[in-house]
């Protein structure tokens, strides 16, 4: 099954969209409809149909749930505000004019190279796959909450490789202000500013990430 | 007022809310953030006072448009919260190991949605989701996990083949599905469904589909007619492939029989 959901494809979302509108479960007549409108997209709508009609067999529904504590910042939210929040500044960047040449320079002498700058969602995910770790993990490491003078050589090594990066360049952004990543800003309740003393050793990072036994035994024999 | 819609449905009508979820926009403009504060504390759908999520998105969208970022900060959370809440029920499926991983990223994706609405005249994504929430919401995850499946789908291995030369087969097993999509389930059979769908959803894709497509969607296996769209022409196959993916899955999913 194939379905491209994609901004330059907003014809089919479009259709998606008013197909889940039309019928709690689509019928066999309003996709064959749906695919006589949209012929070029008869694929992907009949593969939208059967997800749309066993998602509304499910006997747990679509029933609203009662939130007690409904302003409650989950990790989940929090990161994801983060993103709105990164991706509106990008945007409103881009639509400003562009900062001088000197500038960023500048913020380069200061700033170590950021190795996870360039790694966009879908690469950042799998750069975790390839460690065989979760996104709690590999977070906790791009936003600089693990002490990098308790990890391993072994461990330090494996990460220069795989980005791959000189390991100076590494350990160069490891250890660079903490303040300077994306750190989850909504979890921080102090008055103070955030600082490295919040930072968790690599072993107890490797247990508090919800990393599977395999996966941290793997972790502390670098 | 509430701002009017820009999105066109493919009759080219403009998309319009629901009177009461105007009605409600309408309140909610006149209130102050700490009174629209108390009234996001309100987490319970039964009450009156509950805002429905329609009109979180217009909020939202209206503080993105002002550049009302305490407005934004303060209600955006409470949306993402309850579409975790969602995710979190939803997305249930067996094959996906890392379903926290695929959460986060459908928030991201969502919220993203709303960053890129200022930027991106032309096309209103959000305008759905202030006309009908839950519905646009459930077309936006189901595109995901579909996604998240495929790329599954390709590291796993090929279905072993079945031989149903001396099975005798009935069609009880599947005949729930086809009574389910007419009737929800009472109580009894909510915990049978949730097996049964749970055992579709693991089936072999061209299996599923099959299954889904006769049993849940409704075509017929095969038409006499050349220009009736029958299982067999969706999947490009005969109806005899068909019925031996139809008894497939019947083998497979037999054993749920025997807790019924």
């Amino acid at each position: 099954m194939t379905m491209t959901f994609t901004t330059n494809n907003t014809t089919l979302q479009d259709a998606c969209y008013e197909l889940s509108l039309r019928k709690r479960i689509p019928d066999a007549d309003l996709l064959d409809e749906f695919v006589k409108h949209y012929p070029q997209f008869s694929t992907e709508l009949t593969d939208f149909a059967i997800s749309l009609a066993l998602d509304a067999l499910d006997p747990m529904g679509d029933v609203e749930e009662s939130i007690k504590d409904s302003k409650k910042v989950t990790p989940a939210v929090s990161r994801a505000m983060s993103h709105f929040h990164n991706l509106l500044h990008t945007f409103q960047q881009e639509k400003s004019e562009p900062a001088p040449e000197v500038k960023s320079v500048q913020n380069a002498d200061k700033e170590p190279t950021n190795p996870f700058k360039n790694l966009n969602r879908q690469e950042f995910r799998e750069f975790a796959k390839r460690l065989n770790v979760n996104l709690v993990f590999v977070t906790k490491l791009r936003d600089r909450q693990i002490d990098p003078s308790s990890m391993s050589n072994g461990f330090i090594e494996l990460i220069a490789n795989d980005l791959p990066i000189h390991k100076d360049v590494l350990v160069a952004h490891l250890v660079g202000a903490q303040s300077a990543a994306p750190i989850a800003r909504q979890f921080h309740k102090s008055d103070e500013k955030p600082s490295n003393s919040q930072q968790e050793s690599f072993t107890k990072a490797v247990k508090n990430s919800g990393l599977s036994d395999e996966q941290q035994k793997q972790l502390l024999r670098l | 007022m509430a701002r009017i819609l820009t999105k066109v449905t493919e009759d080219g009508d403009l998309y319009t809310r629901p009177r009461q979820i105007e009605l409600k926009i309408d309140a909610m403009l006149k209130l102050t953030d700490k009174k629209l504060s108390n009234q996001l504390d309100i987490g319970d759908p039964k009450s009156t006072a509950f805002l429905p999520s329609e009109c979180l998105v217009y909020l939202i969208r209206d503080a993105l448009r002002n550049g009302d970022n305490t407005k934004l900060n303060l209600i955006l959370p409470v949306l993402l919260l309850r579409c975790e809440r969602i995710l979190i029920r939803k997305i249930q499926d067996q094959r996906i190991t890392d379903k926290a991983s695929l959460r986060e990223d459908i928030l991201c994706e969502f919220s993203g949605l709303f960053a890129s609405d200022m930027n991106d005249k032309k096309v209103s994504k959000l305008d759905i989701f202030e006309c009908r929430f839950n519905k646009a919401f459930k077309a936006f995850r189901l595109d995901k996990v579909e996604k998240e499946l495929n790329r599954i789908n390709n590291f796993m291995d090929l279905p072993q083949s079945y031989n149903h030369d001396n099975k005798e087969l009935d069609d009880d097993i599947l005949q729930h599905l086809s009574q389910a999509a007419k009737v929800p389930p009472n109580q009894e059979s909510v915990l049978f469904m949730k097996d049964l769908l749970n055992e579709i959803k693991r089936l072999p894709p061209d299996v599923m589909k099959a299954v889904t497509l006769r049993y849940v969607i409704g075509f017929q296996i095969e038409s006499n007619d050349p220009d009736e769209t029958t299982v067999a022409t969706i999947c490009g196959c005969s109806s005899r492939t068909i019925r031996n993916r139809l008894k497939t899955a019947k083998t497979l999913l037999a054993h749920l029989m025997e807790d019924v």
